[in-house]
C-alpha cells in the first residue's frame, strides 16, 4: 500500500486521509461552509501489559501505529514485531508517538503473558503497549483500522494480514503498511516524519 | 672418533628405520584420516538434509495455520452476528424461538471451532528444543493432521453459519 504524500495549497507535504468521509456544513462567521468529516478510530476498552486500563483517550495528542497480533503466532507476528522494533527505536525520543499492538487471542494472552512478551522484545515504559480486550470488540475495532484504501481497492484486509496502521492526533487513518516487508516499514518511518511536520500534528 | 662415527651411523640407521616405518604407516594413516573426513562430510550432509526436511515440514504446518487464521475473520464476524441476534433487543424480537435456538447452536459451533484453534496455537511448539530429527518429523506430521482437521472444521462451521444467517435474514 503505497500512498504518495500530497502537496496542498499551503505547500506543506501531507499524507492522505483514509476511510469513510462525510460532508458536513456549518456556519462560520455567518457564512455557511462545507467541511469534510473523516472516519476516526472509535473508543475502545483494553488493558495493557502493566494491567493499566487503556482507552482511546490515553492516546489523545499522540500519533500512533497500531497492529494486531498474538503471542503464540508462529508465522508473521515475529517478523512484524522485529520490524516494529525499528519504528520503536527510530522514534524513541519522540514523546508524542506511541505503538499499540492489540492481541487477537485474549484468552491466552493475559496481562502476564503480554508483559513477558514485551520483556522479551526489550520494551520498557509506555511507548509501546500490548493491549488485551474482549475478542469480539477487538475484531470489531479492527474493521475501523483495516479500511480499504483507495476505496476502489477491492481487496479486503484481514486482521491477521500483518498491517501496520498509522493514526494521527485526530484519530484519522493516515497510512497502512505491510509490517512483514522492510521497505514498507521504512516508508512508515518516513511517513511518520512527514505527518509530524503537518501543523495539526505538532 | 670411531665411536662417534659409529654413533652417527647407528642414529642414521635408526632414523632410516623410523622413516621406513612411517612410510609404511603413512598410507593406512592417510586412509584413516580420509575415512574420518569422509564420515564428517557425510554427517554434515545428513544434518543439513534433516534440517531442510524439518523446515519443510514446519512450513507445511504454518501454511495451514495461516489458512485457518485467514478464515478467522469470517468466523468471528458470523459469531458476532449470532451475538447480535441473541442479545435481547429490537432485533432479537424479530426471530422465532426455533430460529433463536438454532442460532444458539450455530454460535456454539463457531465458538467451539475458534476455541479448538486457540488451543492448538497455545500448545504448538515450533522449536522442539532437544528433540531428535525423528521426533521432530513425527511431531510436525501429527500437528499437520491436527491443524488440517481444524481447517476443515472452520470450513464446515463457516459455511453452515453463512447459510443459516442468510436464510433467517430479516
Amino acid at each position: 500500500m503505497l500512498w504518495g504524500a500530497c502537496k496542498f495549497n499551503d505547500e506543506i507535504t501531507r499524507l492522505p486521509i483514509a476511510g469513510n468521509r462525510d460532508v458536513a456544513t456549518k456556519v462560520v462567521n455567518g457564512q455557511t461552509v462545507t467541511d469534510t468529516v473523516y472516519q476516526t478510530i472509535p473508543d475502545f476498552k483494553t488493558v495493557n501489559q502493566y494491567g493499566d486500563s487503556i482507552k482511546s483517550v490515553n492516546l489523545d495528542d499522540n500519533i500512533y501505529v497500531a497492529d494486531f497480533f498474538f503471542t503464540t503466532c508462529p508465522s508473521i507476528c515475529p517478523v512484524m514485531h522485529r520490524n516494529m522494533l525499528k519504528v520503536y527505536e527510530e522514534f524513541k525520543d519522540m514523546p508524542d508517538l506511541k505503538i499499540v499492538s492489540y492481541t487477537i487471542d485474549p484468552k491466552h494472552d493475559s496481562v502476564a503473558v503480554l508483559k513477558k512478551y514485551a520483556d522479551k522484545l526489550g520494551i520498557e515504559g509506555n511507548r509501546w503497549w500490548f493491549l488485551q480486550g474482549k475478542k469480539e470488540d477487538i475484531y470489531k475495532l479492527s474493521s475501523n483500522y483495516l479500511v480499504t484504501f483507495p476505496v476502489e481497492d477491492a481487496k479486503e484486509k484481514f486482521i491477521h494480514d500483518g498491517f501496520f496502521i498509522l493514526i494521527d492526533k485526530q484519530k484519522r487513518i493516515r497510512g497502512q503498511y505491510d509490517g512483514t516487508q522492510p521497505d514498507s516499514v521504512q516508508k512508515l518511518i518516513n511517513d511518520i516524519k512527514i505527518l509530524k511536520a503537518e501543523p495539526e500534528q505538532k | 672418533m670411531i665411536d662417534g662415527i659409529n654413533t652417527i651411523i647407528n642414529l642414521n640407521f635408526v632414523l632410516l628405520k623410523i622413516i621406513a616405518i612411517m612410510k609404511k604407516m603413512l598410507i593406512p594413516f592417510a586412509l584413516i584420516v580420509l575415512a574420518f573426513a569422509g564420515c564428517s562430510d557425510d554427517k554434515a550432509k545428513q544434518e543439513a538434509q534433516e534440517k531442510e526436511q524439518e523446515k519443510t515440514a514446519l512450513n507445511e504446518v504454518i501454511k495451514i495455520h495461516d489458512d485457518v487464521m485467514g478464515k478467522e475473520d469470517h468466523l468471528m464476524r458470523n459469531k458476532m452476528k449470532t451475538d447480535t441476534i441473541l442479545t435481547p433487543g429490537p432485533l432479537n424480537t424479530k426471530y422465532t424461538v426455533v430460529e433463536k435456538v438454532t442460532i444458539s447452536a450455530v454460535r456454539s459451533k463457531l465458538m467451539a471451532a475458534d476455541e479448538a484453534m486457540s488451543k492448538w496455537m497455545q500448545d504448538f511448539d515450533a522449536e522442539l528444543k532437544g528433540k531428535t530429527h525423528e521426533e521432530k518429523m513425527k511431531y510436525y506430521a501429527g500437528q499437520k493432521k491436527a491443524v488440517t482437521r481444524i481447517d476443515s472444521l472452520f470450513g464446515v462451521v463457516i459455511e453452515g453459519s453463512d447459510k443459516y444467517l442468510k436464510e433467517i435474514q430479516k
